[in-house]
């Protein structure tokens, strides 16, 4: 056999020139000249384009990951491939059988049992009687769940459903396997269970699988290739590193701009929050500002690696919250979570009862186990019975971290996440 | 072997799956539709083993319904309005028209809501989306099964001559059958936009019980309304599937054919805008 054709393995399917808007209809306006019979069938809209000449192929054996932002058109194409939604431009041709798995247990019926809904879900997928009869009983094993089955879903726990349905999905005899956001759920274990399990598909039996996943790691360790989508067009195709690589910078550079408009004001070791617009919750309580302080109760916002550090946040009791929770996130340049802290139920109700008196909450942080950078900080106040936010403020106040200092010979802990000031000996 | 690479790759005939934008009026695709029975089955099933767990009476409740309603029906009509009744009792005479008429009703009011209360698996799945209207037929299908076998024991036991008329049964259930899946399909797709047919639906059908010869004998509607009353289709099929089981006077033919008629029309518009809707549902629902 010619390099050529092992190079390229046979088409699985061809997407060329795919686009699709929608009519997002605009809330109607109270205006009693504008209310004839025409408008009430027909409402205003603006159109949105969440897809436009989309050209891709996919070979078989292959696991084609698709990465973008929220809103980059990414589960548009995967409903137009699996045929929940038509085109507006464009064709698709598909060989072989499509499964599709936009969301794990569709159909899934609480009041049925185990056996019933794995049948129905099946049946959903698109397998026959038959071929569900043969695979019963390794699906079952699959999911783990062989002493549950004549048992009704609702008495499982989420993590036994999602093991239930995705072990559904995992004997799907499909030639191409299109999967949106479905390992994002269940334990560790079993997401490297279907992990293996889609890489197993792939590789041995000549499956093609489509992929779309927030999660880069899993991207990265699954896919052969990969496409960037942006504002609904094709950015970058190729070999997975690169075009994750790409993906990563163009959040940096639009990150890089919020930073620069926001920087400023949150470049500080006290930043004043009532003026912020970007609150976000119930109103029940104001966060009105936040400072941060270093290890001798000084105000600044540049930390040492690996130096104690205080976060005292001002609220302000506005209307009725039940056992609130305070939560704080610290996230990196790339918007990613380092580490999140909730007060949880444990935490004393000592609200003023007198409204608008400030309330201070302190989070102390013994050690910063932070590497060098910029470093954002989330604030929220959630009722602990409703889980409704009460205020919620992100990027409130960003804060530095310095280069840790060098061991004697001038090296030590200096790439990754996690600052752990371990340092070189010779013996 | 010297290798050429191909300047155009060759690409397999025939695609699996076509994926294209709306186009043109592909209405029928019973081959896609029978490819997808074994679902059909599957969430008609489903809906049978839903509709009456955690009940007391389980399948009681298929038996009691009409029964009751029956009772109510001729005392109303039969006993204080003193309706003619074709001769035959009053309860017999509500009872098979519930019987017949309960197939109808049941039919439109599951199919017409079946595909809004499967959005969920609309947005995320695909299959062909009649299935659902026509899946939702099957609940009224065993209720019919039910009812039909209690209506057997009745009428042997009261005595009532069968006749020959007895072989048009599955006439007369084949139309109503074939109207209220026309309506429904039609119901379905359209309360996809617009909500106020689930009313439409509710009250349309409470007219029509009375618009329609379940309680009374059509022989009672007095000569000057036939003409505005036999608008209704209903009333030649449900006057025929009395006649197939009771004996009772038969619709006249022409009355019969126009029902066929308009059944066969419902038919096919109510399959045709299921179908021009279809491509559309997913995104508005």
């Amino acid at each position: 056999m010619s390099s050529e054709v092992a190079a390229r393995p046979p088409l699985a399917g061809v997407v060329r020139g795919l686009g699709k808007s929608y009519r997002v209809v605009r809330p109607r306006v109270r205006d009693a000249g504008a209310r004839s019979w025409l408008r009430m069938l027909r409402p205003p809209a603006t159109v949105l384009r969440a897809l436009s000449d989309v050209s891709l192929d996919l070979r078989r054996g292959e696991v084609l990951g698709i990465v973008g932002r929220n809103g980059a058109g990414k589960s548009t194409l995967l409903k137009i491939l699996s045929r929940v939604t038509l085109p507006d431009t464009g064709y698709a041709d598909l060989y072989g059988r499509v499964g599709s798995l936009l969301e794990v247990g569709t159909g899934f019926h609480p009041d049925l049992t185990g056996r019933e809904n794995v049948y129905l879900n099946g049946a959903i997928l698109g397998m026959t009687r038959r071929e569900i009869d043969m695979r019963y009983d390794e699906i079952i094993a699959f999911a783990g769940l062989s002493a549950f089955t004549e048992l009704p879903v609702k008495r499982f726990s989420s993590g036994m459903q999602v093991r239930l349905a995705f072990a559904v999905a995992a004997h799907l005899d499909a030639d191409i396997l299109i999967i949106d956001e479905a390992l994002a759920v269940g334990d560790a274990e079993f997401q490297a269970k279907c992990m293996n399990k889609m890489s197993e598909v792939t590789s041995q039996e000549g499956r093609t699988v489509l992929f779309v996943s927030h999660n880069l790691n899993a991207i990265r360790s699954l896919c052969t290739r990969c496409v960037f989508l942006s504002d609904g067009a094709v950015v970058a195709d190729g070999p997975t590193g690169e075009v994750v690589d790409a993906y990563l910078s163009s959040i940096q550079l639009k990150d890089a701009r919020i930073t620069f408009t926001d920087g400023d004001a949150a470049a500080a070791a006290q930043v004043e929050l009532s003026g912020r617009t970007n609150h976000f919750g119930a109103g029940t309580i104001h966060i009105a500002s936040v400072e941060l302080a270093g290890v001798d109760g000084r105000p600044g916002r540049i930390f040492p690696a690996g130096d104690e550090c205080t976060l005292t946040i001002d609220t302000r009791l506005l209307g009725q919250v039940q056992d609130p929770i305070v939560g704080v996130r610290l996230k990196n340049s790339l918007d990613e979570s380092i580490a999140t802290f909730t007060s949880r139920h444990l935490f004393p109700r000592r609200w003023s009862d007198v409204a608008d008196d400030p309330e201070l909450v302190r989070l102390r942080i013994p050690q910063l186990n932070l590497l060098e950078g910029e470093y954002w900080v989330d604030l929220s106040v959630t009722d602990g019975v409703t889980f409704e936010a009460a205020d919620m403020v992100e990027r409130a106040i960003s804060l530095h971290v310095d280069s840790p200092p060098p061991d004697r010979y001038g090296g030590g802990n200096q790439e990754g996440f996690v600052y752990m000031g371990g340092w070189f000996e010779v013996t | 072997m010297a290798t050429v690479t191909p300047l155009v790759e060759a690409v397999p005939p025939h695609p699996t799956v076509r994926i294209r934008p709306r186009s043109g009026w592909r209405i029928f695709e019973l081959a896609e539709l029978w490819h997808a029975r074994g679902l059909l089955v599957m969430m008609a099933r489903r809906d049978q083993k839903l509709r009456y767990r955690q009940t007391v009476l389980g399948v009681g409740w298929v038996v009691l319904q009409p029964l009751l309603a029956a009772a109510v029906l001729a005392f109303v009509f039969g006993t204080i309005a003193r309706l003619p009744s074709d001769g035959v009792s009053p309860i017999l005479l509500a009872y098979t028209g519930l019987v017949c008429w309960n197939l109808f009703a049941v039919t439109i009011s599951s199919s017409s809501i079946s595909v809004v209360a499967a959005t969920h698996l609309v947005g995320k799945v695909y299959f062909p989306r009649l299935i659902l209207p026509i899946s939702a037929a099957g609940v009224a299908l065993t209720d019919f099964a039910v009812s039909f076998v209690l209506m057997a024991v009745i009428v042997l036991v009261s005595g009532v001559r069968v006749t020959a008329a007895l072989l048009t049964l599955p006439f007369w259930f084949a139309m109503v059958l074939a109207l209220s899946l026309g309506l429904g399909f039609a119901a379905a797709a359209l309360m996809v936009t617009m909500r106020d047919i689930r009313y439409i639906v509710t009250f349309g059908l409470q007219l029509l019980l009375y618009a329609s010869p379940v309680a009374y004998a059509a022989s009672a509607v007095p000569q000057r309304f036939a003409t505005i009353y036999n608008l209704n289709p209903l009333v030649p099929l449900v006057s025929g599937f009395r006649w197939a089981i009771l004996g009772t006077p038969a619709p006249a033919m022409g009355a019969v054919i126009y029902a066929c008629c308009v059944t066969m029309f419902m038919l096919v518009a109510g399959v045709v805008i299921f179908r021009f809707r279809e491509p559309v549902i997913a995104d508005v629902i």
